[in-house]
This record gives C-alpha cells, sequence and structure tokens, in this order.
C-alpha cells in the first residue's frame, strides 16, 4: 500500500511516450542492482515507442554537473541513471537548482527504492513533480515464467499432446513441422531441436 | 510429366524466395519494440480496438534458456478455430489477430525460424480467415502441396507460396492492406 | 475510408490535453497565457491582499510562504501583473534561484541581484543612465559566480598592534551595521533606483523575490533577511519574498517581525462550496469540454485537496489512463487510478512515525507542528492547513484511503 503501483518496462515506457515532453518527469524504483540494466531497456525501447530523439545521463559528478547535462539536452528526451552515488546534500543542492530544470523535456529517473526516499525527504520540491509519475518495476521473471507455463499448458490443451511426446517426435523425426511445435520446443528449452534433420 | 515439373518448378520457386528474406531487426529487443510499437500505433489511430495496456501484456516474449538466441514472441491464443471468447488482436473491421514466431539471433545471423499470423475476418467475409505461415526447416513437405512458406486463403488445405516477410511486413498487410 | 484516415490518433489527442495542464513549466505561464483564474477570497488570494497593501504603503515588507505547489510564485507573479496597473508602481520580478546557487546563500547576494534586476530593467529602456552602477553589479555577480569572498578589511577595525584604537560606544544597536560591501553596493542601488524612477516616471519601486523557499537552512534565510533585505528597504523600496515555511514555527517565528505583512498561502478550501466550484474553472479552463466527464471534473477536485498543480497533476495522470485503457474521455475510474497513483507516490519515504502523525490528523484533524518532521509534512503538503478564518489541517486526499487501509489493515 505504500509502495509505488507496479508496473512492466514496457507499460512504464508507454506512460512516458505519451506524456507531451514538457515538464514531466517520472521514476521508476528498481532493485539497486537493477539499476544500470533497466535504465538501458527503457532506452532501447523509449526512442521507437515515443518517436523522439532519448539521452541517457549516467556518468556526472555533481548535481550541478546533472543540471547542465539535462538542461543541454532538453530537446530529447531525457533518461538519468547513476543517482546511487548521491547524498542527502547533493539532493538538496539538486532541489535548490530546481528553477534551472524547470520547463525540461519528459524526464525519467531510474533509481532504488533507498535513493527514492533521499529525492523526498531532501528534495521536495523537484519530488512534488514526480508526484502521480512514481512506479514500481514489478518482477519481471516470476511473470515471464507464469506467462511460458501458461502458454505450454494451451498447447497441451489444444493438441491433447503433453511436453515429453513432443519431444520426443521431434527427436525421432516425426514431429509436424507446424510453426505452434517450433514454438512449443522453443519454450520447453528445446530450440535444438528445431530446424533441418 | 506435369506433376514433376509442377514440383520442381514449385522448389526453385522456394528456393528463390528463401533466397530474398527480409531483412529483421538488429536485435531482439529492437524487433519486439518495433512489433509493439506498430501494434500500439494501430491502437492509436483506431485500426485496433485493443487498447494499449492490453496490448503490452498479450505481446509476450522470451528467449530459450538453454540456447538463448532462440527467441519465442507470441500474442493471442495458441490457434484460432474460431473459438467462442479467448486472447485476441480486434480490428475495428470486426476482425481479431493473433500470432506468434520463433527467430535466430545467433551473432551476425538474424533469422526467422518460424511464424504464423492468423487473421479471423469479421463474420460472412470471405475468405473467413487469412494466416501466413512459415514453416521451420525441414525439407520434408513437398513445396508445390506445402511451401515452407505459405498463406492460407481462408482454407487449412490450401496454401499459396509466398516470400519469407518480416513481421512488420505481414503486421502492415493484416491491419492496414485487406 | 480507413480508420487510420478518418480517426485522430488517440494518443496525440490526449498529448495536447495533457500539455493545457503543464505544472513542471514555469509558473509564468499560467498567468501570460490568460489560464490564471483569480483565487476566491480567502486565505489563498494573496495576491490581491498583496497589491492593495502595496498601493497604500509602497515601501512596505511582505513575507510570503506556504507548502510546495500551493501557488506562491503563481500569486507574485499576479502581484507584478496588478502593480503594473498602478500607476506610480514599477515591479521587478526576481527568481533569486535562477541568479545565484542558494546552497551559497550569505549576505550581499540579495543586494547584488537586486541590482542586477534595477540594471536588466534600465539595459530594456535602452538608456545609459547609471551605466557604471551597471557595471558594478556585472562585475559582482561575475565575483560571486566564481565563490570568490570579496574579503574586504573593515578599516574601522584595528587590532592592537594597528595605529588606531577603536573606543565601542555604549549603545549597541539592535540591528548589526550593515557590512561594508553591502552598504556600498546599496549605494550603487539608489542610484539605479533613481534611475529606474526617472526612465519610467514611476516611483514606487518594488522587489519581488521568489524562490528563497528553499533556501538551505533557516541561518541563511535569517543573514539575507537581516542583511540585505533590511539594507533594500532602507531605501525606500518596496519588497516581497517568499520565504521558507519553517519560518512561522519556533525559534524562527521572530524572523517574520522584520515584515509589516506575512501571508499563508493556504490551498483552497474545498470544504466550502466556492472552492471546488473555482477549482473547477481553473480546469475547465485549460481543456475541452468533451474530453472530461462532469463527475471525473468533480472527483479530480475533491482529491486535489485545493491544491491547483496537485489538481492539474491528477488530471494529467487521468488523461493517462483513459489513454493506456483505451478510452477517449476520461471518467471516473481513470481519475481513480490516477489518484491512487498518486497518493502512493506521496507515501514513499515516510517513516513510521510520520505515518502515526497523518493517521490522527485523519482521524481528528489535529495537528501540532512540534518537529522539523512534522513541518516537513506541511511543506511536502502530506498534510494541508486550510486558512479561511481559523486553521483546518486534513491530509492530502489522495493518501486518505490508503491510510484508512492501513489502519484497517491492523
Amino acid at each position: 500500500m505504500r509502495t509505488p503501483v507496479p508496473t512492466s518496462i514496457s507499460e512504464f515506457v508507454l506512460r512516458a511516450a505519451t506524456r507531451p515532453a514538457e515538464g514531466d518527469w517520472l521514476a521508476l524504483i528498481v532493485p539497486e542492482r537493477n539499476v544500470p540494466a533497466t535504465a538501458q531497456a527503457i532506452v532501447t525501447e523509449l526512442p521507437t515507442i515515443a518517436k523522439r530523439k532519448v539521452n541517457h545521463i549516467s556518468e556526472f559528478d555533481n548535481p550541478r554537473e546533472l543540471v547542465r547535462i539535462i538542461r543541454h539536452s532538453r530537446e530529447s528526451l531525457t533518461v538519468v541513471s547513476g543517482l546511487e552515488k548521491f547524498s542527502p546534500v547533493e539532493w538538496n543542492t539538486l532541489d535548490s537548482m530546481r528553477s534551472r530544470l524547470e520547463g525540461m523535456s519528459t524526464v525519467v529517473f531510474v533509481l532504488s527504492e533507498r535513493q527514492g526516499t533521499m529525492l523526498s525527504d531532501n528534495s521536495p520540491n523537484i519530488a512534488s513533480w514526480f508526484a502521480g509519475g512514481i512506479w514500481q518495476l514489478e518482477d519481471g521473471p516470476a511473470r515471464e515464467e507464469e506467462e511460458r507455463t501458461e502458454r505450454l499448458a494451451a498447447f497441451r490443451r489444444a493438441t491433447n499432446l503433453t511436453d515429453e511426446e513432443v519431444v520426443k517426435r521431434a527427436e525421432a523425426g516425426t514431429l509436424d513441422d507446424e510453426p505452434a511445435f517450433a514454438e512449443w520446443l522453443a519454450l520447453l528449452g528445446r530450440g535444438d531441436l528445431i530446424g533441418p534433420r | 510429366m506435369g506433376l514433376d515439373e509442377a514440383r520442381t518448378s514449385a522448389r526453385h520457386l522456394q528456393d528463390r524466395a528463401g533466397l530474398t528474406e527480409s531483412p529483421l531487426a538488429h536485435s531482439i529487443d529492437e524487433l519486439v519494440t518495433e512489433i509493439r510499437a506498430l501494434l500500439l500505433e494501430a491502437s492509436d489511430d483506431g485500426t485496433l480496438l485493443t487498447a494499449p495496456f492490453e496490448i503490452i501484456p498479450l505481446l509476450r516474449h522470451r528467449r530459450d534458456r538453454r540456447n538463448p538466441e532462440t527467441l519465442t514472441v507470441w500474442c493471442g491464443e495458441t490457434f484460432d478455430q474460431g473459438q467462442e471468447g479467448g486472447q485476441f488482436l480486434h480490428l475495428s473491421n470486426g476482425g481479431r489477430l493473433s500470432f506468434s514466431l520463433t527467430a535466430e539471433y545467433a551473432g551476425q545471423v538474424r533469422r526467422l525460424i518460424s511464424y504464423r499470423f492468423h487473421l479471423r475476418r469479421a463474420a460472412g467475409l470471405s475468405p473467413a480467415f487469412l494466416r501466413f505461415d512459415l514453416n521451420p526447416e525441414h525439407g520434408v513437405h513437398e513445396p508445390l502441396d506445402e511451401p515452407r512458406c505459405h498463406l492460407h486463403p481462408g482454407s487449412d488445405d490450401i496454401r499459396i507460396q509466398c516470400p519469407i516477410l518480416s513481421p512488420t511486413e505481414i503486421l502492415h498487410k493484416l491491419l492496414y492492406g485487406i | 475510408m480507413s480508420p487510420a484516415e478518418t480517426t485522430t490518433n488517440r494518443r496525440e489527442r490526449f498529448r495536447q490535453y495533457m500539455n493545457r495542464l503543464t505544472t513542471g513549466a514555469t509558473p509564468m505561464r499560467a498567468v501570460t497565457e490568460g489560464l490564471y483564474v483569480p483565487v476566491p477570497t480567502g486565505a489563498s488570494a494573496v495576491a490581491e491582499k498583496l497589491t492593495a497593501r502595496l498601493d497604500l504603503e509602497p515601501t512596505s515588507s511582505h513575507l510570503v510562504v506556504g507548502g510546495i505547489g500551493t501557488g506562491k510564485s503563481t500569486q507574485l507573479l499576479v502581484s507584478v501583473q496588478r502593480l503594473r496597473e498602478l500607476p506610480d508602481s514599477l515591479p521587478l520580478y526576481i527568481d533569486v534561484a535562477s541568479h545565484h546557487d542558494l546552497n551559497h546563500l550569505k549576505s550581499g547576494v540579495l543586494i547584488v541581484i537586486a541590482g542586477l534586476a534595477l540594471s536588466e530593467y534600465l539595459a530594456q529602456q535602452k538608456t545609459d543612465v547609471a551605466k557604471k552602477a551597471r557595471e558594478e553589479f556585472r562585475t559582482a555577480a561575475q565575483g560571486y559566480s566564481l565563490w570568490v569572498d570579496d574579503d574586504e578589511a573593515d578599516y574601522d577595525d584595528y587590532g592592537p598592534s594597528g595605529r588606531h584604537f577603536k573606543v565601542e560606544g555604549v549603545l549597541v544597536p539592535p540591528d548589526p551595521p550593515l557590512d561594508y560591501t553591502s552598504a556600498a553596493r546599496l549605494k550603487s542601488v539608489k542610484v539605479l533606483i533613481e534611475a529606474a524612477r526617472e526612465v519610467s516616471s514611476r516611483h514606487n519601486v518594488v522587489l519581488l523575490m521568489d524562490s528563497l523557499d528553499r533556501a538551505p537552512n533557516m541561518d541563511a534565510f535569517g543573514t539575507v533577511i537581516a542583511n540585505d533585505i533590511r539594507g533594500l528597504r532602507e531605501l525606500g523600496l518596496g519588497v516581497v519574498v517568499v520565504g521558507p515555511l519553517r519560518v512561522l514555527f519556533g525559534a524562527n517565528r521572530p524572523l517574520t517581525d522584520r515584515f509589516d505583512h506575512t501571508y499563508y498561502v493556504s490551498p483552497v478550501d474545498v470544504a466550502n462550496e466556492a472552492g471546488p466550484s473555482f477549482l473547477k474553472q481553473v480546469l475547465l479552463r485549460r481543456i475541452p469540454k468533451d474530453i472530461l466527464a462532469p463527475e471525473a471534473a468533480d472527483s479530480l477536485t475533491h482529491y486535489s485537496g485545493g491544491v491547483i498543480r496537485d489538481m492539474l497533476s491528477l488530471a494529467r495522470s487521468a488523461g493517462e489512463e483513459a489513454y493506456v485503457s483505451g478510452s477517449n474521455t476520461i471518467a471516473t475510474d481513470h481519475v481513480d487510478r490516477a489518484v491512487d497513483a498518486f497518493g502512493r507516490s506521496m507515501m514513499v519515504g515516510l517513516d513510521d512515525a510520520e505515518m502515526k502523525t497523518l493517521q490522527r490528523v485523519r482521524k481528528s484533524g489535529t495537528f501540532v507542528s512540534s518537529s522539523d518532521k512534522d513541518i516537513a509534512l506541511l511543506v511536502t503538503r502530506r498534510v494541508l492547513e486550510y486558512q479561511n478564518g481559523r486553521s483546518r489541517y486534513d491530509v492530502h486526499p489522495t493518501i486518505a484511503p490508503l491510510l484508512e487501509s492501513l489502519a484497517d489493515s491492523k
């Protein structure tokens, strides 16, 4: 209840892409170890969905430099990671420079829960810009496994075959070469059985 | 004999069609994002009735754990046999769409292994469905009867040979060109 | 014609809607684009009170405080507009933070910024008057930018080995004398004021200084008030300062005595009829009528808690929810989702003690700001104070359902 609403990367990217890109600030809270990879995933997807240039800022020495770089990329959508090193003082400094960040294009922060709390505590003015725009990354691997399981079950229901029967037939070279079976094998981790024999 | 010549001709046609594969996106992420962007755009312009936040969870993808260069993408039901209900992309013209594909991304190699794009059209229209199929490379079937890459024009038994198309080419056709 | 040819792109439509509700853009936009709706009479109608008092007392000083997003900057900008309509008033709006890093706030900074603002005004008037004074402030500003302390010796004070000894006076003035540098610069400011008066044919110069509510600490704020604002006032200027809300509490309170008037910009009180009606006007002035269902508009005004910025944020988020769910209009369930996301965002970073305080405010309406954390709850709008004759407290409406749910689960 106290945590931000969970979301997937693709849903979050769509939200960022939907914003008209004037003064929108969004944040995605992820486990600290996943910050770089998540930021990169967003940077990969966002330009295609938003049809706009995206700038990724991850290297900066201090809040002043961060502000300078954000201002420099005001024509693009901006994704910022690398905030994990910020101390409360640095968040406070960033907040005092709020005026220089007004009117930017859409800015996305990817950060850990710890830093989200620090932002809230020490950068209250900038934090107010994120109101309604803070999301938490859902557990992707768990959801993907659930989807795989559901898909395999759907194949079994549709064909009355079991996973083992499909693998056996593929190994024997007697499996029908329908696209569905190629997919089935790939989902079972037996992509090696697809293809020329 | 006429039949032999027809078979030879179909094999040649398959070889020729297979030689010019459509280029795939440079990476798995790009391919999936490209497809997702196309579907969202179709929702935005009203071609698809399916809402953006229904499209996103419907379009799923997974890399084979043991063979991570093999990608599977699916959207909607495993098969469309005209059943009531189920998960599909719904078109504003009354049709519904489901698809899946497997692809290989191994270093410089990027190729489609298989796909199925099934458009069931609104009731009363003929043909009742269109399905683009790409079978895995087995070489078992005669191309005259079942070419590797083909279109089903409303019948599971009729297959019209066609070149291997990219996922976005097929989607563009099914969403905007029918 | 296919749908692709006839239907307006949904995402573009909602983007245009959201663009009309931009909140992170400068407050100037609301004023200059005619989107500002005058606040109904009450604590939030600061601009009206401010301009009325400056009309009567042109050299008076005013302190404006309030929570984040309650409209302090907007009230200042509206005041500038109103003052310009007075025949003898020359208002100059200054956003201190855009000139100077507030983490290095110290005495003398506001005097230099005031000098720069007057210089800019005179430069716009294309006059060579007071050129020397203008040059001095540009140099002084560059000095500050390089963070070089202006270390001039106090010539009145010589050490024991010096040739003169200072004999201390019997009286100790209530305020320490202005430092030498400030005193010198104030003379230059005076030159610029006279020049501005001559050029504009307006006598009453008013400086409206924004963003000092973000001063890093109360000591820094107190220093500039005691030195710079005092000095500027002594030149016969009207002065309006946006200050930190903390100035109203505890040991900081005496700072308000340095101003003739203090204003608290409170949220619009949604408990009475006028409040929601006003908020709806603000909303509907910005957006096309067909996109927002009437019940959704009511819901937005309620959940804003009377904070206009929050209402606009919620309206944008509700638009986003409508877009992603495939709807062409914004309904109450889209607002509900926006409210949930907004409330959860507001609750990020709250500790158990703060949660306890919020539960108490929610249940009983009582709030006693006895600590820095309590004041922070007011500053960040988790607790809203409505001043409409008397003070009334409530939690921000977007967090009320979440608090209730947490309380029920225990």
